[in-house]
């Protein structure tokens, strides 16, 4: 009994002790800037000066999809969100939120070549949730996507659904008080249902034309790209576009006439339905061509991939996040698919994703459109789904 | 009065039972049949006859909901089905008959009590495990074995020469209707009585003889029931099929000799399987409803048919009705 009660008093002194380890390290100087949740590390941290906390302008709003751009001469940086164009002016109190003009508690200051803003200006810049506090550990922390309440109906495309499905799955979890309903139907409904106002976002993975940007805020939220594959066995390199036509379209029949072997070619397509064969159909066959009725339709991305992993004469396609070592991606009109390719518009079968309002996105609706062109979305959910980021 | 009840009860509601039975076989008709009915009207008897179907679901599918293009070919589907069934069908009754009288009638008895666990174990396989030994065993088999590049390349104009096609169909088929068969007809050949098979043996019979000329036409009616049910089956099944059938509507030609065996098929159980992607399309949907229609037809003639064997083979052996 004696010897219990001297092991308690020791097991609470070693507890005593581990319990000051983390108030140690914690100086004055860290300030920890945590955004919906996560931590983010900052090459300049926060800091706190005559009451007012500033955070690094560039980290903390390209964390939550806005695009940042500095202008050196007049020392002017500018944010431009889904909802909102904020420009704040080095050594100035003024800012402007979409031409028009507020006032800060302190002017936004460089540091180390970071702009620097007061906190409680991001807050009437975006409508971010803003705080600080100092105790158990200094810390700033901005809510943004987790601040969002409402009811949002999405409609369109089938391409673009499955990343919105996602987001909204994520952003309803992190959220109380908000619902998002996401339906297809196709990029023309999706522009339709938000011109007459059927829906509150629109979706389309078909190019916006001059009309529909009169009267739509429409927003680039990933690329699609669609890769020719064949066994990595296969001496051909690449082909033309024409030279993809033929063969898919089952006009060219042999691989020696593209230059390889004198062997069948063997094409490998989609089942109806699919998303992919409809970009393939669209980006280069063309209306009024259509895939040769011998090709052998496939019912998944996967089966698809196997097909042409396991056959050396066989040739298909597939979204260009989903290849791996085991299929032989070919350059067309000498251009590699790629990240890179597909973000500066070089390879030909790739299309970009829009998502869209009737007029500037206000609230709710920005938010969702900003959390779509995230760091956060576009690493976890879109290329994860066979996209390509926009950045 | 309770003991009336107590008598009443059961009768009932083994009767209120069946009644459901029936009730839910109509049911499924009158779903089936009236989800197909779109396509039914606006092809008429083309169902049947015509060609086309992978590119009518194509264009099924690209087609509006307000002007949905109904009209299908299922011709190719509906040959693929009964052709790949009836090659199983005939390479697993010679199979299923010869093992059965192996076990009935040879095998000592330790050996046949195995060998019978064995077929039980074979017909409780899940389909889709005979699917995947299909992909990794049989196609790369049947691609080894009988197509060269050369015969690809002609081929090509008409079809994809690939080891998925009939002949692998066919022999997935096999494998899983075998066990069926094999069951009853060792139920029907020891249903025989012993008396005919000593008759033979007094006219100085051969073991082989008895079996061949006096055991297996007795078992006639079990066996050929057997095979109508292992038809059932075959025309039936559609996940281990759809992964081993090539996936195109093609009609093999036999004009093209052996090649006809390698060409690939799309059987209508497959179809539902491969193309409900599209589903999403009313016409599409439709379509595939009136494959499912066409099966159950399939299926009904075929039961029909085994009441209708089994009836004849009892009359001539004597038995009356």
């Amino acid at each position: 009994m004696k010897s219990l009660k001297k092991l308690l008093t020791a097991a609470m002194a070693l507890m005593l002790i581990v319990a000051l380890i983390p108030a140690i390290p914690a100086s004055a100087a860290d300030i920890k800037l945590i955004i919906d949740g996560i931590e983010v590390k900052t090459t300049v941290p926060p800091f706190v000066e005559g009451g007012t906390t500033f955070v690094p302008l560039r980290a903390a709003t390209e964390f939550l999809g806005a695009e940042v751009s500095w202008n050196g001469t007049s020392r002017q940086a500018t944010i431009k969100t889904a909802g909102y164009v904020v420009v704040f002016t080095i050594g100035s109190r003024d800012f402007t939120v979409n031409g028009v003009r507020k006032t800060s508690v302190q002017a936004a200051q460089l540091k180390n070549g970071s702009t620097m803003i007061p906190i409680r200006a991001l807050s009437e810049a975006i409508g971010a949730d803003v705080s600080y506090s100092a105790t158990p550990t200094p810390t700033a922390t901005i809510k943004y996507f987790t601040n969002m309440k409402g009811n949002v109906v999405v409609t369109g495309s089938t391409t673009v659904q499955p990343i919105m499905q996602a987001a909204a799955d994520y952003l309803i979890g992190k959220n109380t008080g908000l619902s998002i309903s996401v339906a297809g139907g196709g990029s023309g409904t999706g522009k339709n249902d938000t011109k007459s106002g059927s829906n509150n976002i629109g979706m389309s993975s078909s190019a916006m034309s001059a009309d529909d940007m009169r009267e739509l805020d429409a927003f680039i939220v990933a690329k699609d790209a669609v890769a020719i594959i064949v066994h990595p066995s296969n001496p051909v390199k690449g082909l033309t576009k024409q030279q993809a036509i033929d063969i898919f379209t089952g006009k060219i029949k042999n691989w020696k006439d593209v230059g390889g072997n004198n062997a069948p070619i063997l094409v490998q397509t989609r089942e109806a339905g699919s998303g992919t064969l409809d970009t393939v159909q669209s980006l280069l066959l063309g209306s009024g061509n259509s895939i040769v009725t011998t090709a052998t339709p496939h019912s998944s991305s996967g089966l698809l991939l196997n097909a042409v992993a396991g056959n050396a004469n066989a040739i298909g396609y597939d979204s260009i996040g989903y290849l791996n070592n085991t299929v032989k991606a070919l350059t067309l009109d000498n251009v590699t698919p790629s990240r890179a390719t597909v973000q500066n518009g070089a390879y030909a079968i790739s299309r970009d994703l829009w998502v869209f309002t009737k007029g500037r996105p206000t609230g709710v609706y920005a938010m969702l459109i900003d959390f779509l062109r995230s760091d956060y979305c576009q690493n976890n959910i879109t290329v994860p789904a066979g996209y390509v980021a926009i950045r | 009065m309770s003991k009336k009840i107590k008598e009443l009860l059961p009768e009932y509601s083994v009767k209120m039972l069946s009644a459901a039975t029936i009730i839910a076989i109509v049911l499924i008709f009158y779903f089936v049949i009236s989800k197909a009915m779109p396509v039914i009207k606006a092809s008429g008897f083309g169902l049947l006859t015509k060609t086309g179907f992978d590119q009518q679901i194509r264009e099924g599918f690209a087609s509006s909901a307000d002007d949905p293009m109904l009209t299908f070919g299922m011709l190719a589907p509906i040959i693929g089905t009964l052709l790949s069934t009836l090659l199983a069908l005939l390479a697993a009754g010679v199979l299923a008959i010869g093992a059965a009288a192996v076990i009935c009638e040879m095998a000592p008895r330790g050996l046949a009590t195995v060998l019978t666990a064995i077929v039980r174990l074979l017909a409780s396989i899940p389909s889709v495990v005979f699917g995947l030994i299909g992909v990794i065993a049989v196609v790369p088999l049947v691609e080894k074995l009988f197509i060269t590049v050369d015969m690809q390349i002609d081929y090509l104009e008409f079809f994809q020469m690939t080891g998925r096609n009939m002949l692998s169909s066919a022999i997935v088929l096999t494998f899983m209707i075998v066990p069926t068969i094999i069951s009853l007809s060792i139920d029907a050949i020891r249903a025989v009585p012993n008396s005919r098979r000593e008759i033979g043996y007094a006219f100085g019979m051969s073991r082989f003889r008895v079996i061949w000329k006096i055991v297996l036409p007795s078992a006639r009616s079990g066996i050929v029931a057997g095979m109508i049910l292992g038809a059932g089956r075959g025309i039936g099944e559609s996940i281990a099929v759809s992964m081993v059938c090539g996936g195109t509507a093609y009609i093999p030609n036999i004009l093209h000799g052996f090649a006809a065996m390698l060409s690939p098929i799309l059987p209508l159980s497959s179809a539902i399987i491969n193309k409900s992607e599209a589903m999403s399309s009313p016409a599409v949907e439709s379509a595939l409803f009136a494959c499912g229609a066409i099966l159950l037809l399939m299926g009904a003639i075929l039961s029909a048919l085994a009441r209708l064997i089994e009836r004849r083979m009892r009359r001539r052996a004597g038995y009356a009705d």
